[in-house]
Protein backbone atom coordinates (compact mmCIF):
# COMPACT_ATOMS: atom_id res chain seq x y z
CA UNK A 1 0.00 0.00 0.00
CA UNK A 2 1.47 3.28 -0.94
CA UNK A 3 0.44 6.65 0.44
CA UNK A 4 1.30 10.62 -0.33
CA UNK A 5 4.57 11.83 0.58
CA UNK A 6 2.69 14.24 3.40
CA UNK A 7 0.56 12.30 5.78
CA UNK A 8 -0.26 12.08 8.88
CA UNK A 9 -1.70 8.59 10.55
CA UNK A 10 -1.37 6.55 13.33
CA UNK A 11 2.47 6.17 13.71
CA UNK A 12 2.80 9.13 15.08
CA UNK A 13 0.79 7.59 18.32
CA UNK A 14 3.32 5.06 18.31
CA UNK A 15 6.00 8.16 17.91
CA UNK A 16 4.72 9.62 20.43
CA UNK A 17 4.88 6.75 23.10
CA UNK A 18 8.60 5.78 21.72
CA UNK A 19 9.44 9.74 22.77
CA UNK A 20 8.09 9.08 26.30
CA UNK A 21 9.75 5.53 26.68
CA UNK A 22 13.17 7.12 25.42
CA UNK A 23 12.58 9.82 27.58
CA UNK A 24 11.97 7.32 30.90
CA UNK A 25 14.63 5.81 30.14
CA UNK A 26 17.06 8.14 29.27
CA UNK A 27 16.03 9.97 32.82
CA UNK A 28 16.44 6.24 34.16
CA UNK A 29 20.72 5.76 33.19
CA UNK A 30 21.50 8.73 31.08
CA UNK A 31 20.36 12.31 32.77
CA UNK A 32 19.83 11.52 36.49
CA UNK A 33 23.31 9.81 36.80
CA UNK A 34 24.90 12.72 34.48
CA UNK A 35 23.31 15.40 36.85
CA UNK A 36 24.42 13.50 39.78
CA UNK A 37 28.30 13.30 39.20
CA UNK A 38 28.02 16.87 37.99
CA UNK A 39 26.48 18.19 41.66
CA UNK A 40 29.07 15.62 42.94
CA UNK A 41 31.66 16.69 41.04
CA UNK A 42 31.10 20.29 41.76
CA UNK A 43 30.84 19.55 45.78
CA UNK A 44 34.18 17.74 45.59
CA UNK A 45 35.88 20.83 44.00
CA UNK A 46 34.31 23.16 45.84
CA UNK A 47 35.51 20.93 49.12
CA UNK A 48 38.81 20.66 47.46
CA UNK A 49 39.62 23.88 46.91
CA UNK A 50 38.59 25.24 50.61
CA UNK A 51 41.11 22.24 51.77
CA UNK A 52 43.69 23.66 49.59
CA UNK A 53 42.99 26.97 50.77
CA UNK A 54 43.05 26.62 54.51
CA UNK A 55 46.15 24.76 53.50
CA UNK A 56 47.51 27.67 52.25
CA UNK A 57 46.83 29.81 54.99
CA UNK A 58 48.34 27.09 57.15
CA UNK A 59 51.54 27.07 54.78
CA UNK A 60 51.52 31.10 55.13
CA UNK A 61 51.48 31.27 59.02
CA UNK A 62 54.29 28.64 58.87
CA UNK A 63 55.98 30.41 56.40
CA UNK A 64 55.84 33.43 58.42
CA UNK A 65 56.62 31.68 61.09
CA UNK A 66 59.47 30.08 59.82
CA UNK A 67 60.80 33.36 58.69
CA UNK A 68 61.17 34.91 62.16
CA UNK A 69 62.93 32.03 63.19
CA UNK A 70 64.88 32.02 60.46
CA UNK A 71 65.90 35.87 61.55
CA UNK A 72 66.54 35.17 65.07
CA UNK A 73 69.22 32.68 64.55
CA UNK A 74 70.79 34.98 61.75
CA UNK A 75 70.87 37.50 64.88
CA UNK A 76 72.63 34.72 67.41
CA UNK A 77 74.54 33.97 64.44
CA UNK A 78 76.40 37.06 63.94
CA UNK A 79 76.37 37.77 67.16
CA UNK A 80 78.32 34.17 68.16
CA UNK A 81 80.17 35.69 65.19
CA UNK A 82 80.79 39.01 66.62
CA UNK A 83 82.19 37.68 70.17
CA UNK A 84 84.39 35.12 68.28
CA UNK A 85 86.18 37.93 66.55
CA UNK A 86 86.44 40.05 69.60
CA UNK A 87 87.77 37.18 71.59
CA UNK A 88 90.09 35.70 68.66
CA UNK A 89 91.30 40.00 68.60
CA UNK A 90 91.55 39.54 72.19
CA UNK A 91 94.07 36.24 72.26
CA UNK A 92 95.86 37.77 69.84
CA UNK A 93 96.33 41.07 71.36
CA UNK A 94 97.64 39.25 74.66
CA UNK A 95 99.59 36.37 72.74
CA UNK A 96 101.80 39.32 71.10
CA UNK A 97 102.19 41.28 74.10
CA UNK A 98 103.50 38.26 75.96
CA UNK A 99 105.68 37.54 72.84
CA UNK A 100 106.76 40.67 73.70
CA UNK A 101 107.26 40.31 76.92
CA UNK A 102 109.54 37.15 76.56
CA UNK A 103 111.49 38.58 73.85
CA UNK A 104 112.39 41.46 76.32
CA UNK A 105 112.71 39.78 79.24
CA UNK A 106 115.32 37.18 77.41
CA UNK A 107 117.08 40.18 75.71
CA UNK A 108 117.46 41.95 79.05
CA UNK A 109 118.65 38.38 80.52
CA UNK A 110 121.27 38.17 77.66
CA UNK A 111 122.44 41.87 78.08
CA UNK A 112 122.86 40.84 81.78
CA UNK A 113 125.01 37.72 80.92
CA UNK A 114 126.76 39.12 78.62
CA UNK A 115 127.89 42.16 80.97
CA UNK A 116 128.62 39.60 83.56
CA UNK A 117 130.99 37.43 81.00
CA UNK A 118 133.13 40.53 80.54
CA UNK A 119 133.71 41.11 84.23
CA UNK A 120 134.51 37.94 84.89
CA UNK A 121 136.59 37.77 81.71
CA UNK A 122 138.44 40.81 82.88
CA UNK A 123 138.89 40.17 86.36
CA UNK A 124 140.23 36.76 84.74
CA UNK A 125 142.25 38.67 82.52
CA UNK A 126 143.59 41.08 85.53
CA UNK A 127 144.32 38.35 87.51
CA UNK A 128 146.43 36.38 84.60
CA UNK A 129 148.12 39.50 84.02
CA UNK A 130 149.34 39.90 87.53
CA UNK A 131 150.62 36.55 87.80
CA UNK A 132 151.97 36.80 84.26
CA UNK A 133 153.97 39.87 85.29
CA UNK A 134 154.79 38.57 88.77
CA UNK A 135 156.22 35.34 86.85
CA UNK A 136 157.96 37.76 84.79
CA UNK A 137 159.45 39.79 86.88
CA UNK A 138 160.22 36.87 89.50
CA UNK A 139 162.02 35.50 86.19
CA UNK A 140 164.02 38.21 85.30
CA UNK A 141 165.16 38.79 88.77
CA UNK A 142 166.44 35.06 88.91
CA UNK A 143 167.86 34.62 85.56
CA UNK A 144 170.78 36.49 84.59
CA UNK A 145 170.18 37.47 81.27
CA UNK A 146 171.90 40.62 78.95
CA UNK A 147 169.33 43.41 78.25
CA UNK A 148 168.83 42.47 74.71
CA UNK A 149 167.58 39.02 75.87
CA UNK A 150 165.46 40.32 78.29
CA UNK A 151 163.90 42.84 76.22
CA UNK A 152 163.41 40.09 73.55
CA UNK A 153 161.73 37.67 76.13
CA UNK A 154 159.57 40.81 77.35
CA UNK A 155 158.46 41.68 74.03
CA UNK A 156 157.16 38.25 72.89
CA UNK A 157 155.88 37.26 76.19
CA UNK A 158 153.81 40.94 75.49
CA UNK A 159 152.89 40.03 72.02
CA UNK A 160 151.85 36.57 73.00
CA UNK A 161 149.69 38.03 75.84
CA UNK A 162 147.95 40.23 73.48
CA UNK A 163 146.87 37.45 71.08
CA UNK A 164 145.36 36.10 74.01
CA UNK A 165 143.27 39.08 75.06
CA UNK A 166 142.53 39.45 71.57
CA UNK A 167 141.12 36.41 71.22
CA UNK B 1 31.25 29.98 12.24
CA UNK B 2 33.83 30.19 9.83
CA UNK B 3 34.84 27.41 7.11
CA UNK B 4 38.56 27.71 5.70
CA UNK B 5 39.28 25.64 2.34
CA UNK B 6 43.17 25.10 1.85
CA UNK B 7 44.77 25.11 -1.70
CA UNK B 8 43.87 21.66 -1.93
CA UNK B 9 40.59 21.58 -0.67
CA UNK B 10 39.68 24.57 -2.95
CA UNK B 11 40.86 22.51 -6.17
CA UNK B 12 39.18 19.53 -5.15
CA UNK B 13 35.77 21.04 -4.59
CA UNK B 14 35.85 22.91 -7.88
CA UNK B 15 37.54 20.17 -9.49
CA UNK B 16 34.48 17.67 -8.48
CA UNK B 17 31.57 20.56 -8.98
CA UNK B 18 32.94 20.90 -12.98
CA UNK B 19 33.20 17.67 -13.43
CA UNK B 20 29.67 16.80 -11.85
CA UNK B 21 28.51 19.44 -13.72
CA UNK B 22 29.71 18.07 -17.47
CA UNK B 23 28.32 14.98 -16.38
CA UNK B 24 25.18 16.26 -15.12
CA UNK B 25 24.78 18.17 -19.02
CA UNK B 26 25.52 15.43 -20.52
CA UNK B 27 23.02 12.82 -18.78
CA UNK B 28 20.46 15.72 -19.17
CA UNK B 29 18.30 13.83 -21.72
CA UNK B 30 18.73 10.24 -20.89
CA UNK B 31 17.53 10.84 -16.94
CA UNK B 32 14.77 8.60 -16.07
CA UNK B 33 13.87 10.29 -12.00
CA UNK B 34 12.69 7.67 -10.24
CA UNK B 35 8.97 7.06 -10.00
CA UNK B 36 8.45 6.67 -5.88
CA UNK B 37 9.64 10.00 -5.10
CA UNK B 38 6.57 11.44 -3.63
CA UNK B 39 5.06 8.42 -2.40
CA UNK B 40 5.66 6.37 1.33
CA UNK B 41 5.30 2.94 1.72
CA UNK B 42 2.35 2.33 4.07
CA UNK B 43 0.72 -0.53 5.99
CA UNK B 44 -2.93 -1.06 7.21
CA UNK B 45 -3.41 -2.53 10.75
CA UNK B 46 -5.45 -5.32 9.71
CA UNK B 47 -6.62 -5.60 13.61
CA UNK B 48 -8.78 -2.94 14.63
CA UNK B 49 -7.17 -0.22 16.37
CA UNK B 50 -7.06 3.99 16.97
CA UNK B 51 -3.58 2.93 15.08
CA UNK B 52 -4.93 2.88 11.11
CA UNK B 53 -2.67 3.44 8.88
CA UNK B 54 1.50 3.35 9.93
CA UNK B 55 4.80 3.61 7.97
CA UNK B 56 6.91 1.30 8.92
CA UNK B 57 10.20 2.84 7.70
CA UNK B 58 9.94 5.50 10.04
CA UNK B 59 8.85 2.94 13.32
CA UNK B 60 11.64 0.58 12.39
CA UNK B 61 14.41 3.44 12.12
CA UNK B 62 12.83 5.26 15.28
CA UNK B 63 13.41 1.61 16.78
CA UNK B 64 17.00 1.66 15.57
CA UNK B 65 17.55 4.79 17.10
CA UNK B 66 15.96 4.15 20.03
CA UNK B 67 18.10 1.20 20.99
CA UNK B 68 20.63 3.06 19.73
CA UNK B 69 20.43 6.08 22.26
CA UNK B 70 19.57 3.25 25.05
CA UNK B 71 22.55 1.01 24.70
CA UNK B 72 24.56 4.43 24.80
CA UNK B 73 22.87 5.27 27.64
CA UNK B 74 23.52 2.11 29.69
CA UNK B 75 27.20 2.49 28.37
CA UNK B 76 27.10 5.67 29.76
CA UNK B 77 25.94 4.48 33.17
CA UNK B 78 27.91 1.19 33.81
CA UNK B 79 31.41 2.92 32.93
CA UNK B 80 30.34 6.08 34.79
CA UNK B 81 33.32 7.84 36.56
CA UNK B 82 34.73 10.71 38.18
CA UNK B 83 37.43 11.16 35.94
CA UNK B 84 35.53 10.84 32.09
CA UNK B 85 36.55 8.39 29.41
CA UNK B 86 36.71 9.97 26.28
CA UNK B 87 33.14 8.82 25.29
CA UNK B 88 31.84 9.73 28.55
CA UNK B 89 33.20 12.99 28.14
CA UNK B 90 32.12 13.40 24.75
CA UNK B 91 28.42 13.05 25.99
CA UNK B 92 28.88 15.03 29.03
CA UNK B 93 29.94 17.77 26.67
CA UNK B 94 26.07 17.58 24.63
CA UNK B 95 24.00 16.95 28.12
CA UNK B 96 25.79 19.72 29.94
CA UNK B 97 25.40 22.26 26.68
CA UNK B 98 21.99 21.46 26.65
CA UNK B 99 21.51 21.85 30.07
CA UNK B 100 23.24 25.35 30.12
CA UNK B 101 20.67 26.13 27.56
CA UNK B 102 17.89 25.41 29.81
CA UNK B 103 19.09 26.80 33.04
CA UNK B 104 19.76 30.05 30.83
CA UNK B 105 16.87 30.42 29.28
CA UNK B 106 13.46 29.18 31.92
CA UNK B 107 12.99 31.17 34.53
CA UNK B 108 11.54 28.80 37.13
CA UNK B 109 14.22 26.99 38.98
CA UNK B 110 11.71 23.43 39.61
CA UNK B 111 10.72 23.50 35.78
CA UNK B 112 14.75 23.45 34.65
CA UNK B 113 15.12 19.78 35.16
CA UNK B 114 11.98 18.26 33.55
CA UNK B 115 12.92 20.97 30.53
CA UNK B 116 16.17 19.59 30.61
CA UNK B 117 14.47 15.92 30.16
CA UNK B 118 12.17 16.85 27.53
CA UNK B 119 14.50 18.98 25.19
CA UNK B 120 17.54 16.64 26.00
CA UNK B 121 15.64 13.61 24.80
CA UNK B 122 14.49 15.63 21.71
CA UNK B 123 17.68 16.80 20.96
CA UNK B 124 19.37 13.21 20.87
CA UNK B 125 16.96 11.51 19.07
CA UNK B 126 16.58 13.92 16.47
CA UNK B 127 20.25 14.50 16.38
CA UNK B 128 20.70 10.45 15.45
CA UNK B 129 17.89 10.32 13.26
CA UNK B 130 19.19 13.19 11.46
CA UNK B 131 23.04 12.23 11.04
CA UNK B 132 21.91 8.95 9.41
CA UNK B 133 20.43 10.72 7.18
CA UNK B 134 24.44 11.33 5.90
CA UNK B 135 25.11 8.27 5.72
CA UNK B 136 24.64 5.76 2.56
CA UNK B 137 21.83 2.63 3.52
CA UNK B 138 19.12 0.83 3.03
CA UNK B 139 15.46 2.19 2.70
CA UNK B 140 12.22 1.12 1.14
CA UNK B 141 11.26 2.46 -2.14
CA UNK B 142 7.53 2.66 -3.89
CA UNK B 143 6.74 2.42 -7.61
CA UNK B 144 3.78 1.83 -9.37
CA UNK B 145 2.49 0.18 -5.77
CA UNK B 146 5.07 -2.05 -6.15
CA UNK B 147 7.62 -1.80 -2.80
CA UNK B 148 11.21 -1.33 -4.29
CA UNK B 149 14.40 -1.94 -2.28
CA UNK B 150 17.40 0.70 -2.32
CA UNK B 151 20.56 -0.91 -1.11
CA UNK B 152 22.78 1.82 -0.75
CA UNK B 153 22.43 4.93 -3.76
CA UNK B 154 19.99 6.72 -1.01
CA UNK B 155 20.93 7.60 2.50
CA UNK B 156 19.82 5.99 5.77
CA UNK B 157 15.60 7.32 6.10
CA UNK B 158 15.46 9.46 8.85
CA UNK B 159 12.46 9.45 11.03
CA UNK B 160 12.42 13.44 11.06
CA UNK B 161 11.88 13.12 7.47
CA UNK B 162 8.35 11.79 8.15
CA UNK B 163 5.64 14.43 9.56
CA UNK B 164 3.93 11.96 11.87
CA UNK B 165 7.06 12.64 14.11
CA UNK B 166 7.83 16.68 13.85
CA UNK B 167 4.17 16.66 14.14
CA UNK B 168 3.79 14.87 17.05
CA UNK B 169 6.62 16.21 19.39
CA UNK B 170 5.63 19.73 18.20
CA UNK B 171 2.41 19.51 19.32
CA UNK B 172 3.41 17.29 22.64
CA UNK B 173 6.00 20.83 23.26
CA UNK B 174 2.79 22.75 23.19
CA UNK B 175 0.46 20.84 25.14
CA UNK B 176 3.69 20.30 27.78
CA UNK B 177 4.35 24.20 27.62
CA UNK B 178 0.79 24.96 28.65
CA UNK B 179 0.61 22.40 31.17
CA UNK B 180 3.56 23.44 32.85
CA UNK B 181 2.06 26.84 32.83
CA UNK B 182 -1.06 25.55 34.36
CA UNK B 183 1.19 23.83 37.01
CA UNK B 184 2.73 27.36 38.06
CA UNK B 185 0.06 30.01 37.50
CA UNK B 186 -2.70 28.36 38.13
CA UNK B 187 -5.60 27.92 35.68
CA UNK B 188 -7.78 31.48 35.91
CA UNK B 189 -3.91 33.24 35.39
CA UNK B 190 -3.54 30.81 32.67
CA UNK B 191 -7.14 31.66 30.85
CA UNK B 192 -6.09 35.38 31.70
CA UNK B 193 -3.30 35.69 29.50
CA UNK B 194 -5.00 34.59 26.51
CA UNK B 195 -7.64 37.59 26.47
CA UNK B 196 -4.46 39.56 28.06
CA UNK B 197 -4.37 42.50 27.38
CA UNK B 198 -7.73 42.89 25.32
CA UNK B 199 -10.48 40.76 25.35
CA UNK B 200 -10.02 41.47 21.75
CA UNK B 201 -6.73 39.82 20.91
CA UNK B 202 -8.47 36.05 22.39
CA UNK B 203 -8.47 34.85 18.69
CA UNK B 204 -5.00 36.35 17.92
CA UNK B 205 -3.98 34.23 21.26
CA UNK B 206 -5.31 31.59 19.74
CA UNK B 207 -4.24 31.27 16.14
CA UNK B 208 -0.54 32.33 17.66
CA UNK B 209 -0.38 28.77 19.74
CA UNK B 210 -1.76 27.14 16.67
CA UNK B 211 1.27 28.74 14.56
CA UNK B 212 3.77 27.84 17.15
CA UNK B 213 3.78 24.13 16.06
CA UNK B 214 2.56 24.59 12.54
CA UNK B 215 6.07 26.31 11.48
CA UNK B 216 7.82 24.20 14.40
CA UNK B 217 7.31 21.06 12.99
CA UNK B 218 7.47 22.16 9.11
CA UNK B 219 10.60 23.91 9.61
CA UNK B 220 12.49 20.24 10.30
CA UNK B 221 10.25 18.20 7.99
CA UNK B 222 11.08 20.67 5.35
CA UNK B 223 14.49 20.06 5.90
CA UNK B 224 15.01 17.13 6.25
CA UNK B 225 12.97 15.14 3.89
CA UNK B 226 13.64 18.63 1.54
CA UNK B 227 17.44 17.66 1.35
CA UNK B 228 17.07 14.07 1.15
CA UNK B 229 14.97 14.30 -2.16
CA UNK B 230 17.05 17.02 -3.07
CA UNK B 231 20.39 14.53 -2.73
CA UNK B 232 18.68 12.16 -4.33
CA UNK B 233 17.96 13.49 -7.48
CA UNK B 234 21.26 14.82 -7.64
CA UNK B 235 22.41 11.82 -7.64
CA UNK B 236 20.31 10.74 -10.36
CA UNK B 237 21.69 13.38 -12.30
CA UNK B 238 24.74 11.88 -12.67
CA UNK B 239 23.40 8.14 -12.68
CA UNK B 240 25.48 7.91 -9.55
CA UNK B 241 28.68 7.92 -11.75
CA UNK B 242 29.73 10.57 -9.20
CA UNK B 243 28.61 10.48 -5.87
CA UNK B 244 27.67 13.74 -4.60
CA UNK B 245 29.31 12.77 -1.17
CA UNK B 246 29.85 16.75 -0.24
CA UNK B 247 26.23 16.95 -0.43
CA UNK B 248 25.21 14.48 1.38
CA UNK B 249 27.33 15.14 4.14
CA UNK B 250 25.97 18.81 3.96
CA UNK B 251 22.41 17.82 4.45
CA UNK B 252 23.06 14.96 6.92
CA UNK B 253 25.51 16.33 9.45
CA UNK B 254 25.23 19.86 9.05
CA UNK B 255 22.12 20.68 8.34
CA UNK B 256 20.69 18.09 10.29
CA UNK B 257 22.85 19.00 13.66
CA UNK B 258 21.81 22.23 13.48
CA UNK B 259 17.77 21.81 13.14
CA UNK B 260 18.44 19.32 16.00
CA UNK B 261 19.47 22.21 17.46
CA UNK B 262 17.00 24.65 16.27
CA UNK B 263 14.25 22.43 17.10
CA UNK B 264 15.01 21.57 21.27
CA UNK B 265 16.05 25.53 21.21
CA UNK B 266 12.92 26.38 20.26
CA UNK B 267 11.11 24.02 22.20
CA UNK B 268 13.24 25.37 25.31
CA UNK B 269 11.65 28.84 24.23
CA UNK B 270 7.76 28.05 23.68
CA UNK B 271 8.34 26.47 27.39
CA UNK B 272 10.06 29.40 28.77
CA UNK B 273 7.80 31.39 27.10
CA UNK B 274 4.69 29.93 28.72
CA UNK B 275 6.26 29.79 31.90
CA UNK B 276 7.11 33.85 32.22
CA UNK B 277 4.98 35.83 34.72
Amino acid sequence: MTGIFVNFNGTSILQLMSFFLLMYLLIKYLYRPFLNLVDQRRNDIQDEYEKAEEARKDAKESKKKSEFQLQELDEKISKMYNEAKERVKKYEESGKARIQKEIESTMEKARREIVEERLRAEESLKAKVVTLVITLTSRLIQKDLDEKLKREFLMSQLSKLGEENEK
Amino acid sequence: MKVKFSKGEKIFLSGFLVVYVIIAIWNLNKIEFPKGIGEVWQVKVPLPSILGTLNPITIIMTAVIFLLITYMAIDFKRHLTKIPSRKQAGIETVLSFVYELVEDVIPVKEFVRPTFYISATLFLFILFSNLLGGIPGISFGVSNHHLILNLFNDTWPSPTGDLNTNVTYAVMVLFISHIFAIKLKGFKTWMKGFVSPNPIMLPMNIIGELAKPVSHSLRLFGNIAGGGIMVLMLSYLTKYTIVPVVLWGFFGFFVGTVQAFVFSMLAIAYISVQLEQ
